[in-house]
């Protein structure tokens, strides 16, 4: 797999635990992401599409509900290996992260600069 | 609802189906219909609460689904996964025609940039000086130097394409190109006599910066070593008939001369192709058959165009442009014959390019009530 984007990352991950249709896979990928991935259909579709033909995900079943079709999407093996690589290299990434912030705090940091006394005012320790 | 033939469709649905058909035929068989359940799923029709369920089915399509339902269909269109062959090589054809359309104009502002640093020993100022209004509250101070330096995107608008950054070309692309644009609508404004011939460039400037969403995702990357030697090759290309014969005190300025290159660039790699097409080679393949079609449509638009205002507006008496008008009508006349060719082989190859299904996700479906 070339490159998986934010999307493509969090469709995966929605369908680790159990196959789920369309919408399923929206309002998890919401959840899980907590509302900072909101997936529109067509999105989703594009995404979905992608995958398939990669072989990351497949087709798992077909469910009547409410009197219209829902067709169900399961994580593949190499799906489940691409999460998986793709976890990995972002984990690797966040450790390098935390690596070097440490090696490198910001000057002064730690403790706020004091606020600049009002146009006017005569310092304390000055003229009493 | 249509998937079952349970009851009626809600006028929900009958809009989104509407908004479907923007999709490709065997996409829209492929895809359509669990689309069209996701969508109602997630507008809230179907709720046990009949009275919900009949208030969502009124509702219209939210702007935000369509767009992504009309980006979905254009990226389909132009050859992502599960297009067919046949889409696929129309998306090859406009990759193609973007990286050529940006290939010529950062050839273009390259090769005036080195013109007026090394022969007239300047800075680069012919880049923003292509409007013939000039209105004063635009063309001075900072925005003159802003408007000057926009072109100048092209070339790493260029670069980062064939480097794979997408996005950032198309970023850089799009504030190259939305100068040119404004001088254009000015000009058209203060002369209404050429709107053909500014229309016809700024159609030629649009098109491959459009043509860039062909590079979505799963995209086969450009080969940079491949482009960046065009590149140079474009960039010499444009220098040396100014380098040859155009120094004289009567010469036309680059920005003319740059512009007349573009349609014998387009018909010299049409005839090229041609070739190399009879022959086997690579540069010959169906792909670029296509390609070279819309390019060589575009040059023949800008040259045609152009020709048409550039007799109708010229002066009656004989004199030394006549050269330039003959010239012209041969380059337009040879365009039109090499677009005419080049149609009738891309059509056949497309014709032969047998669609099929988009790909379905695994294996069949197992319907479960």
């Amino acid at each position: 797999m070339a490159t998986v984007t934010e999307p493509a990352f969090f469709v995966l991950l929605s369908l680790v635990d159990e196959p789920r249709h369309g919408y399923g896979i929206v309002g998890t990928v919401d959840d899980l992401s907590e509302g900072r991935v909101r997936l529109r259909v067509g999105t989703l579709y594009g995404v979905l599409d992608r995958l398939a033909a990669e072989g990351l995900v497949e087709h798992d079943r077909e469910e009547v509900a409410s009197g219209r079709l829902r067709r169900y999407y399961r994580l593949t093996d190499d799906g489940r290996g691409a999460l998986d690589a793709e976890a990995a290299r972002q984990a690797e990434n966040a450790r390098l992260a935390g690596v070097r912030l440490r090696a490198h705090p910001a000057p002064r940091a730690a403790s706020p600069p004091p606020p600049a006394p009002a146009r006017g005012v005569v310092a304390l320790g000055g003229q009493a | 609802m249509t998937g079952t033939g349970a009851s009626e469709p809600t006028l929900l649905e009958i809009r989104y189906r509407r908004a479907l058909r923007m999709l490709p035929e065997d996409y829209r068989a492929a895809w359509g219909e669990d689309m069209v359940t996701s969508l109602l799923d997630a507008r809230g029709v179907g709720d046990p609460d009949p009275e919900q369920d009949e208030l969502a089915g009124l509702g219209k399509p939210g702007p935000a689904e369509v767009l992504s339902v009309l980006l979905l269909a254009v990226r389909a269109r132009l050859g992502a996964f599960g297009a067919s062959p046949r889409q696929a090589r129309w998306g090859e054809a406009a990759r193609r025609v973007a990286l050529v359309g940006l290939l010529v104009a950062a050839a273009d502002v390259l090769a005036r940039g080195i013109w007026e640093v090394a022969v007239l020993h300047d800075l680069p100022t012919s880049l923003g000086d292509a409007s013939i209004a000039n209105p004063d509250w635009l063309f001075a101070g900072p925005w003159r130097r802003l408007l000057a330096l926009a072109p100048a995107l092209w070339a790493p608008a260029f670069a980062a394409l064939v480097f794979g950054r997408r996005r950032t070309a198309a970023a850089l692309a799009v504030l190259a190109v939305l100068p040119e644009l404004l001088r254009t609508a000015l000009d058209i404004t203060g002369f209404p006599g050429i709107t053909g011939t500014l229309l016809a460039f700024q159609i030629a400037r649009l098109a491959p910066v459009v043509a860039l969403i062909a590079f979505h995702d799963g995209a086969p990357a450009p080969r940079p070593r491949s482009w960046l030697v065009a590149l140079a090759v474009a960039t010499a290309t444009l220098l040396l008939p100014a380098a040859l014969i155009d120094r004289g005190p009567g010469a036309l300025p680059p920005p003319t001369w740059m512009q007349l290159v573009f349609a014998d660039w387009a018909g010299v790699c049409a005839v090229v192709h041609l070739v190399a097409r009879r022959r086997g080679h690579r540069f010959g393949s169906a792909g670029w058959t296509l390609a070279l079609f819309v390019i060589t449509a575009l040059a023949l638009l800008q040259r045609g165009v152009s020709v048409a205002d550039y007799v109708r507006l010229s002066s009656p008496e004989p004199g030394g442009y006549r050269v330039f008008e003959v010239a012209a009508l041969v380059e337009t006349v040879v365009l039109a014959t090499v677009a005419v060719v080049l149609a009738t082989l891309a059509r056949d190859d497309l014709h032969e390019t047998r669609d099929s299904p988009a790909p379905m996700p695994g294996a069949g479906p197992s319907v479960t009530a």
